[in-house]
Order: C-alpha cells, then sequence, then structure tokens
C-alpha cells in the first residue's frame, strides 16, 4: 500500500467513524434537530468531503474496479449521497439559482370536501408555490377495525386506514383520479402527495383532509444507488462464495 | 415478569427448558445427546412461531414479543448452517444464546396481539423486519467468535473448524448484506409511509451507526485485519452493542421516543 492509498484510506474510514459518532450523538436530540443539524453547512460540507473521498477511492483502488461487487457498492454509495444532496432543501435552492428550476422541497396542503386546491403552504399557512394543476378532493374517510372501535373515537388504535379520494384537475379538465392512502402517496408533476391529517375532533367526519408534498428531485438517484448498494453487497459477501462453492463441488465429483 | 399459561406460552418454555439441557450437555460432553435436545426445542419454536401468526392474521414481526419468537426460532438453523458449511462452530454458545433471548420473551415481553395500525400495512413490513431479524442473530454469532478470538487461549476445540478471527469474519460477511439490505428496505418503507426515505428519527441514527461500525470494521481488517487482530473483534463486539441499543434501548426507553415507538 502506497502513501496516497494509505492517506485516502485513512481518511475515508475517520469520515465513516465521525458520522457514526455523530449519528449516536444525534440519535439524542430526535428527529427534528437531527434533521437541521445534518442539513447544516458544516456538515454540507461533510457530505461532499465523503463523496469525494468514495470517488477518489474508486479512481485510485484498482480493486474497487477490478471485483464487480465492490464497484457497485462504493458507487451506488455515490449515487445515494448526490441523490440526497441534489433533493435536499440546499440543493432546490441551488437549482433555482442555476438552473431556474423552481420547485419546494417539501410543503402543506390543505382541501377541504369539494373543492379543489393548488397551493402548497408551510405550517403557518404561508403560500409557498402554486402548482399547475389543482387537486380537487371529493371525500375524506376513515376506515376502523370494528365498529366498537369507532365508539373510542379518542383512542385512534383501532384505525384500520385513513383515505382521500382525489381528482387531479388541470383548468376544468379531468386528468385523473386517485384514493390515497397511508403507504399509497399520490406521484405527479415531480412531487409526491401523502395522506397526513385531517380534523381530528371530527374523526371520520372531517370535511377537510391535510396533506404533506415531497419533492421527488434526486428521488431516481437514491433509488438507483439502492439498488446497486443492494446488489454489491449480495455479490461481494454471498454470490461470489456460492458459485465458488458449486464450481467445486462439480469439479469435486 | 408474568408467566403466561397459554398454549402459546408453554411452547416457550418448553423450548426454553430444551434449549438449557441441551447447552448443559454440551457442556458435559454429550454432544450427540446436546444436539438432539437442540432439534426439539427448535420443533418447539416452530410450532410457536406458526400458532402465534395463525392467531394474529399476519406475519408475526410487528412487536419485540413477535420478533423475539422469530429470533429463538433461527438461532438452530443457523447453528447448522454455519457447522456445516462455514466451518463456524460454537453451537453450545448458540444453545446459550436461544436460552437468554426466550427468558424475556416468555417472562417479560406482552404477548398482547396488537391490529396493525394504517403505517404498517405494507408488504415492505415483513422483508424491512425479517432481513433485520436475520442479521441480528447472525451478528450475535459472529460475537461470540470476536470474544473467544480475545480471551480463548487454545483455538476451536473441533479441529475442522476455522480460526476464531475467520469464523468472526465469515459470519459478519453472511450477516452484513441482510443488515444492508434491512437498512434499504426501511428507507424505501420510509418513503413510502411517512414520504421521506430519511426521517433522521433515533432508531435510524442507532441502525445507521451500527452499519457504519461494520462498515469500519471490513475496511480495518482489509487494511491492518492481519497485523492488529484484537481491534477487529473489538469492532465487531462494538457493532453488537450498537445493535443491542437499536432493538431495545430505543424501543424501551422514552430518551429516544419517535417514529418507530409503536413498535413496543
Amino acid at each position: 500500500m502506497n502513501k496516497l492509498h494509505r492517506f485516502e484510506i485513512w481518511s475515508t474510514l475517520l469520515l465513516i467513524v465521525w458520522l457514526a459518532a455523530l449519528s449516536v450523538v444525534t440519535a439524542f436530540y430526535g428527529a427534528q434537530k437531527t434533521a437541521i443539524f445534518f442539513n447544516s453547512l458544516p456538515l454540507a460540507i461533510y457530505w461532499l468531503m465523503l463523496t469525494g473521498f468514495l470517488l477518489a477511492g474508486l479512481v485510485t483502488f484498482r480493486r474497487l474496479i477490478r471485483l464487480p461487487g465492490l464497484l457497485l457498492i462504493h458507487f451506488g454509495c455515490v449515487l445515494i449521497l448526490v441523490g440526497a444532496m441534489w433533493g435536499s432543501a440546499s440543493g432546490h435552492h441551488l437549482q433555482k439559482k442555476l438552473f431556474g428550476i423552481d420547485k419546494v422541497p417539501f410543503g402543506y396542503m390543505m382541501i377541504y370536501e369539494g373543492t379543489a386546491e393548488n397551493h402548497i403552504i408551510a405550517e403557518d399557512d404561508t403560500v409557498l408555490a402554486e402548482l399547475p394543476f389543482s387537486i380537487y378532493l371529493k371525500d375524506f374517510r376513515i376506515e376502523y377495525y370494528s365498529d366498537e372501535s369507532y365508539l373510542q373515537v379518542e383512542k385512534r388504535a383501532g384505525i384500520r386506514d385513513y383515505f382521500s379520494d382525489l381528482i387531479l384537475l388541470e383548468g376544468e379538465k379531468q386528468i385523473a383520479r386517485k384514493t390515497i392512502e397511508v403507504n399509497h402517496p399520490l406521484h405527479y408533476g415531480g412531487y409526491h402527495f401523502y395522506q397526513h391529517l385531517y380534523d381530528i375532533e371530527k374523526g371520520r367526519y372531517s370535511l377537510y383532509t391535510i396533506l404533506t408534498v415531497y419533492s421527488d428531485n434526486g428521488l431516481n438517484l437514491v433509488y438507483a444507488g439502492y439498488l446497486m448498494l443492494s446488489l454489491g453487497v449480495l455479490w461481494q459477501f454471498w454470490f461470489r462464495y456460492i458459485g465458488a462453492y458449486l464450481k467445486r463441488r462439480v469439479s469435486g465429483n | 415478569m408474568a408467566i403466561k399459561y397459554t398454549i402459546q406460552g408453554l411452547l416457550i418454555y418448553a423450548a426454553l427448558a430444551v434449549y438449557a439441557v441441551a447447552f448443559v450437555m454440551m457442556v458435559l460432553r454429550f454432544a450427540k445427546l446436546g444436539r438432539v435436545l437442540y432439534l426439539i426445542g427448535f420443533a418447539f419454536m416452530i410450532i410457536a412461531f406458526g400458532y402465534r401468526w395463525y392467531d394474529v392474521q399476519h406475519i408475526p414481526l410487528q412487536n419485540l414479543f413477535e420478533v423475539f419468537l422469530a429470533l429463538g426460532m433461527l438461532v438452530y438453523p443457523l447453528s447448522l448452517f454455519s457447522r456445516r458449511l462455514l466451518q463456524v462452530g460454537g453451537e453450545a454458545v448458540d444453545m446459550l444464546i436461544g436460552v437468554v433471548l426466550l427468558i424475556p420473551l416468555g417472562f417479560v415481553f406482552s404477548a398482547e396481539p396488537q391490529k396493525l395500525p394504517p403505517a404498517l400495512q405494507s408488504w415492505l413490513f415483513a422483508p424491512h423486519v425479517a432481513a433485520y431479524v436475520f442479521s441480528y442473530v447472525i451478528m450475535a454469532k459472529a460475537t461470540v467468535q470476536a470474544v473467544c478470538q480475545l480471551y480463548c487461549t487454545s483455538g476451536p476445540v473441533d479441529k475442522q473448524q476455522i480460526s476464531f478471527e475467520l469464523g468472526t469474519y465469515r459470519m459478519v460477511c453472511l450477516g452484513f448484506p441482510l443488515l444492508t439490505i434491512g437498512l434499504i428496505l426501511g428507507s424505501w418503507w420510509g418513503k413510502l409511509a411517512w414520504g421521506d426515505y430519511w426521517g433522521w428519527d433515533p432508531k435510524e441514527m442507532w441502525s445507521l451507526a451500527s452499519w457504519l461500525v461494520y462498515i469500519t470494521y471490513f475496511h480495518f481488517r482489509y487494511m491492518y485485519g492481519k497485523k492488529y487482530p484484537r481491534i477487529n473483534s473489538l469492532l465487531v463486539i462494538l457493532g453488537m452493542i450498537v445493535i443491542v441499543i437499536t432493538l431495545l434501548w430505543v424501543n424501551l426507553s422514552r430518551l429516544f421516543a419517535g417514529m418507530h415507538s409503536y413498535a413496543t
């Protein structure tokens, strides 16, 4: 191992250990503070460094190119990091400045039954963006496991699922219909729309639904990275050995 | 402490007793008898798990009771696989791991079946938790090998088996893909259920930390593994400590209340 290799792998190791330590410390903060911390400027520098060292490793360590499993793992990690940075709040800000892509990373939509809405709002009701299409709420529903659990309205344990029947409109024209529920969001126009909240006091008779809206920037990169990382670990740690084992058995007989 | 006077409870206690006796037999060098008892204990656990599945009408991996039920069942096939195909021993300790898993299962965790809340109704639920359950059992076995590497003066008793250092490495290699896939499936599910593939939730941070510890292990072993085998073993033990915190502390303590809290 030459000097360059040693420097690279030690730096990468330090970066990994540093991230592990930060993860443990921020686990005591709660999710909200942790998200703010990992999106701050010093951490942006950290993420860029980590990505840079991974790329440098791919260039200088021939082993990482020669073994397909290791190549998939490390390149997959690069894609995940790049996709995550692209999809972050700062990533959105940068894209607006550089390319004029005007999307909000995250927001809410509040829609009353029988009306259409096209504004993404913040938690304090200020308008963040106006969508080129609008969403019409036909009905908001809650299903319960049984009638008994419905009677205990204050206990949310008996709820089977929340539904919003949505119709997508462009002007007056109806483009699509979709019923969203927990675990089944709507994907349209570069955003994912999720069932989030309702009028808790009225329960199943709530007259409105609240959706959360997430931009899908960088998501395909992250998913591609996940796929490569999964295939990479399986190849590197399992399939290689299974292949060698089968070969041994065939030649042994 | 609560004793379970149900068929389920009795099956668990039977398995617990059989695992314990099997362990004692192994220590007394009645290896054959020990292995037969181990198999019987496994049979009890299969019935207990199948019964639970039938009882709650979904794959029983929702809360700590069900996860430990699966863990207690999986130690046997893992021992067998490791001994036959990876030349990694430590069966007697596996039986003891089984006993340690079944004690909280039988006496501490509540077996009250729960209806699935909306967020848990997803096909990703079973593979996400199952991948983690498998990987945790395997990492526990890796940790036993690592402790032996540090403290056992002689090598494995069975001469067919490999050294403890290599045994640790093989077990980590077996478990790491599952740990990775568990993390990725969880992230993908998070995107579908909560809106984001990473929520910075305490449980997520701890599971990321455990993944990173094993990453550190692989890189360190690749560079200096032959020179400092003891550090390799210490890293694997550290990984297990972080895993235990991820699995238990986050669910049991109010300190880390977060989005994973319904898995009580």
